[in-house]
């Protein structure tokens, strides 16, 4: 009986550590030229809000369709272009589509002014953010 | 006996300090920096069994993140195990169907989950991420309760969607506010959560998207959804969600300031196992 104890333990960590599958993550391949990364200038509540979303649009206007809504962190064509009323954004799905720019502030992590955020070609072959804490 | 004495070296005694080593472990797995914070809640559930608390990390306006104790879910199953696979005892193969299954409700919740054409493991390991499959009660001014922690609003909006796309429903869904403290009830709107995270998904060219790719849309939002599961593994957590999040909120859901979203991955993993990896939609 004593000496079961270790060798319980002992069993149940290398159960725990054999068995636990690891992360299929995705890799970031090389930096996508011509868009930054921005924020959505909405809340956190907002955020949560299941019936909450940015739409984004086939084209520079009203009455263009919505052809689907932005993720929180959308890449923006480069330069920044504040006086207009929409900008051209890159989708997480490849695809260029357009955002008002109402909706749109610089990228930041508030609590850490050392972060920075690119839009990537990740290993799928579709853009992804590649943020970076730099700490 | 006084608290000083030294226990006697009795098979009662050994079996205590076994269940202390293990809980220790286990504590050591589950824990990191934000299991202080834990907050042990007493537990309501509906029509089931006795059940025993868990540490649950509360947050306004988001579902908690909770930590459910001394189940089997920490520990995948020792084979491949497939959706289906029946290497479960009769259930949908994982850990987390069984502990789901275990629930007086369990079964029914399965079915619904099915009939809203998510599949049964999905719901079972959302369930068991989100509160251990206990039957929560709101708490601290939020609305977040339930065996799936919604909000009334989210509960809400998907349970309006899930019978207006399964009509069939009619006769046994219960739309109103208190059908989300009906767990086999709230399992339908959870259900529909998870579909749309699919679609939003799918929408930016994942195909078949995974209980882990359709993990980042429950717990942190639809707009993040997309974002964290199309990050690398490499990227840091806490900074992709800062801006939208507050230090607080984000350490009360585990995420420090160094945890990376691979990291975050490897969270979910380690609770649900081989669901994890499985599709959503069946």
């Amino acid at each position: 009986m004593r000496s079961s104890l270790p060798l319980f333990l002992l069993t149940m960590v290398t159960q725990i550590v054999s068995t636990n599958s690891h992360a299929q993550g995705l890799t970031a391949v090389e930096p996508i030229p011509g868009f930054v990364c921005m924020n959505l200038a909405i809340s956190h509540e907002q955020v949560v809000d299941r019936s909450f979303f940015v739409p984004v649009y086939s084209a520079p206007s009203p009455t263009a369709t919505q052809v689907g809504t932005s993720s929180i962190i959308p890449f923006i064509k480069e330069p920044f272009q504040p006086r207009e009323a929409y900008q051209q954004m890159l989708t997480l799905g490849g695809q260029l589509v357009w955002i008002e720019t109402k909706w749109l502030k610089p990228w930041s992590s508030p609590s850490n002014p050392k972060a920075t955020c690119t839009p990537w070609l990740m290993s799928n072959g579709r853009p992804g953010p590649k943020v970076d804490s730099n700490r | 006996m006084k608290p000083t004495d030294k226990a006697p070296d009795t098979p009662r005694s050994r079996a205590s300090l076994r269940r202390f080593a293990v809980a220790a472990l286990c504590a050591g797995m589950a824990g990191g920096p934000s299991l202080a914070r834990a907050d042990l809640q007493i537990v309501t559930q509906q029509g089931g069994p006795p059940a025993l608390p868990v540490p649950v990390f509360q947050e306004t306006g988001l579902p908690s993140f909770t930590m459910p104790m001394g189940t089997s879910s920490f520990v995948p199953p020792p084979t491949g195990g497939g959706g289906g696979s029946g290497d479960g005892g009769g259930s949908g193969g994982t850990p987390a169907d069984d502990v789901m299954l275990s629930r007086s409700w369990g079964a029914l919740a399965s079915q619904n989950a099915t009939a809203v054409g998510v599949s049964a493991t999905a719901i079972a390991a959302t369930c068991v991420l989100e509160s251990g499959c206990q039957n929560l009660a709101a708490v601290g001014g939020s609305t977040v309760s339930g065996v799936y922690q919604m909000t009334n609003s989210t509960y809400l909006a998907d349970i309006q969607a899930a019978l207006a796309q399964n009509p069939s429903l009619a006769g046994t869904i219960d739309t109103s506010l208190a059908g989300k403290m009906d767990p086999a009830n709230e399992a339908i709107a959870a259900a529909q959560d998870l579909k749309n995270a699919v679609y939003a998904l799918q929408s930016v060219g994942v195909t078949n998207p995974t209980f882990l790719d359709a993990r980042a849309y429950y717990q942190w939002g639809a707009g993040a959804g997309p974002s964290v599961a199309q990050a690398p593994d490499t990227a840091s957590m806490f900074d992709t969600l800062s801006s939208y999040y507050t230090p607080a909120q984000l350490a009360n859901n585990g995420i420090s300031p160094s945890t990376t979203v691979g990291q975050w991955r490897q969270t979910i993993i380690n609770k649900v196992g081989t669901a994890a990896t499985q599709p959503v939609l069946i």
